[in-house]
């Protein structure tokens, strides 16, 4: 009785050990290869390393399905040693994911901010040239939109949005390259070496003649917006002057809003003008004729136009735009007038400087 | 007798023990279907991380039945369990989900909203800006501003109408600051006129 009691009881303990006592343990490396999965995956381990991301899934799996084969075996025959092993591997792999990770934002970051600044120094240069040069037409709305996706690529690169980011900095490329498609035409011509020459020996020439004949000349610089009142070839007072809306162009026809360039006199003097008192130019010569003839002929002004005419130095303000004129302030005006008579040449041209801004800033854009 | 009594209850095991072991299919596929409702709300683009885990449930739930599949005495009520996790998981995932959109899309239509406003309110400022010289060239570069803002505006509404909305609302403060400034400079402008 005593010993079928023992053999009952020993059948029970080794039924016991067979299908539950002992159990093994489910390696930690499983729980960890999970959780590690899931840092990587918020990480981003999809976008920096998709490849290594992948593989690393195909081991996790291939380490649960194995798991799984042994979970299905009786508790005493299940071997978790190979799933440990697996997943020891997994979680190297996994090591390796986040350093390759993090080395990917790092250099998408730093890409990011490269290209965060080159945008906006773009912007500035731009926003410097357009207050500068005071020229109509450089004011280009895209500018604006490009100073909008910046901003909006600055945020996104705050938030780990680095591929959003980097898509709004290339759209606002794509829009400098717009704004500078319209300006650089405008500004070219100021860094044409041939062109600057060709102002400069302009005014040489009269400032010689100045000097030679003991008169007077006028300069008018438009880049650096000043008018000079030279005498025997010496400069006697400079001021700052207001120019057309569009004065980086030569003026070609009437309405067009730019400054003329070239040799020119005074024909007339006007005590009492809309705008003080004025000096009239005998715009447009020759040249003026010749140039408005060509354009027409090629289609290049529009087709009821003329050429226009009182292109005046008047007072009124210097800081402003004209509709072509030069404007000076009233006291400015005032000695000017006083000084000059009719027959005074006048000088107008672009620069008489290879370095002037306007060269500098075609540089920057190229 | 005794030996076909004994048969008898060996078979009445054996079809216990298959009837309990019957594939969840009919779970399987509830939860694959609300876990793809979710999905279809866009739960991957609004509320990612809450998408990952529901699909991380629904493949534990699946490799379970796997395991069961391959055993010869199955027992699918972990993976029942495992399913019904997922599949409720998922509903209300389906649901946050669309919360989360309608927030996001509401959020979006303020910001347009308010980015509207903003440019409208620079616009009116610019209106009465001192048009004389000395103001005239800051008064061209901040109109063509404005123009450009509001050509950005007319970008807003497509993102919003194609779910875009997060895209959408830091456009539309991104606009509304730069308005905020053009407006600012405006009047600086007219104070410096006023000097």
């Amino acid at each position: 009785m005593i010993l079928q009691r023992i053999k009952t009881g020993l059948l029970f303990a080794a039924l016991a050990a067979l299908f539950g006592c002992s159990e093994p343990p489910v390696p930690p490396e499983v729980q960890l290869a999970t959780s590690q999965e899931q840092d990587l995956w918020g990480a981003g381990a999809s976008i920096y390393a998709p490849d290594e991301y992948q593989q690393y899934l195909s081991s996790l799996n291939a380490a649960k399905d194995i798991l799984a084969r042994e979970q299905a075996c009786m508790a005493v025959l299940r071997n978790y040693s190979a799933v440990a092993a697996l997943c020891q591997d997994v979680l190297k792999q996994g090591e390796l994911i986040d350093i390759k990770i993090a080395t990917a934002r790092s250099v998408e970051a730093t890409e990011i901010a490269r290209a965060q600044l080159s945008v906006q120094k773009k912007i500035r240069m731009v926003r410097e040239l357009v207050e500068n040069a005071q020229d109509k037409r450089l004011a280009v709305r895209k500018l604006v939109q490009a100073e909008v996706r910046a901003a909006e690529a600055k945020k996104m690169a705050s938030l780990g949005r680095g591929a959003d980011a980097r898509k709004r900095l290339d759209e606002a490329e794509k829009d400098l390259a717009a704004v500078v498609k319209v300006i650089r035409p405008l500004i070219q011509r100021y860094a044409d070496r041939g062109q600057v020459s060709s102002w400069r020996r302009l005014a040489d020439d009269a400032i010689a003649e100045s000097r030679r004949n003991g008169s007077e000349v006028i300069l008018v610089n438009k880049v650096d917006r000043q008018l000079t009142l030279f005498r025997n070839g010496t400069a006697v007072r400079s001021f700052s002057a207001g120019l057309g809306f569009n004065y980086l162009a030569d003026k070609l026809y009437s309405g067009d809003r730019a400054t003329p360039e070239g040799r020119y006199q005074i024909v007339r003097k006007i005590d009492r003008s809309r705008y003080y008192r004025a000096l009239e130019l005998d715009y447009p010569n020759q040249e003026d004729q010749r140039r408005f003839a060509q354009a027409k002929r090629a289609g290049l002004v529009p087709k009821n136009s003329d050429i226009g005419n009182k292109i005046q130095i008047h007072g009124g303000g210097r800081s402003g735009m004209t509709y072509g004129c030069v404007s000076l302030d009233n006291p400015a005006m005032e000695y000017l007038f006083a000084e000059v008579a009719i027959g005074t040449p006048v000088i107008i041209v672009g620069t008489v400087d290879h370095d002037n801004f306007l060269s500098s800033a075609v540089r920057n854009l190229n | 007798m005794k030996k076909f009594s004994a048969v008898l209850v060996g078979l009445a095991m054996v079809t216990a023990l298959a009837a309990c072991g019957k594939q969840p299919v009919e779970d399987i596929t509830a939860t694959k279907a609300a876990v793809e409702a979710a999905a279809g709300e866009g739960a991957a683009k609004y509320v990612a991380a809450d998408y990952k885990k529901v699909n991380d449930e629904l493949a534990a739930a699946l490799a379970e039945v796997k395991v069961q599949d391959e055993k010869w005495f199955k027992n699918y009520d972990k993976a029942k369990q495992l399913l019904a996790t997922a599949k409720t998981d998922a509903e209300a995932l389906k649901v946050k989900t669309i919360a989360e959109k309608e927030r996001l899309k509401q959020q979006s239509i303020a910001d347009l909203a308010a980015a509207q406003a903003g440019v409208a309110a620079a616009k009116a400022e610019l209106a009465t800006a001192p048009k004389g010289k000395g103001t005239a060239a800051d008064i061209a570069a901040m109109g063509a501003d404005v123009a450009g803002l509001e050509a950005a505006l007319a970008e807003i509404q497509p993102l919003i109408d194609s779910g875009e909305f997060m895209a959408a609302s830091e456009k539309a403060v991104a606009i509304n600051d730069k308005a905020a400034a053009i407006a600012a400079e405006v009047a600086a402008v007219k104070a410096k006129k006023k000097k």
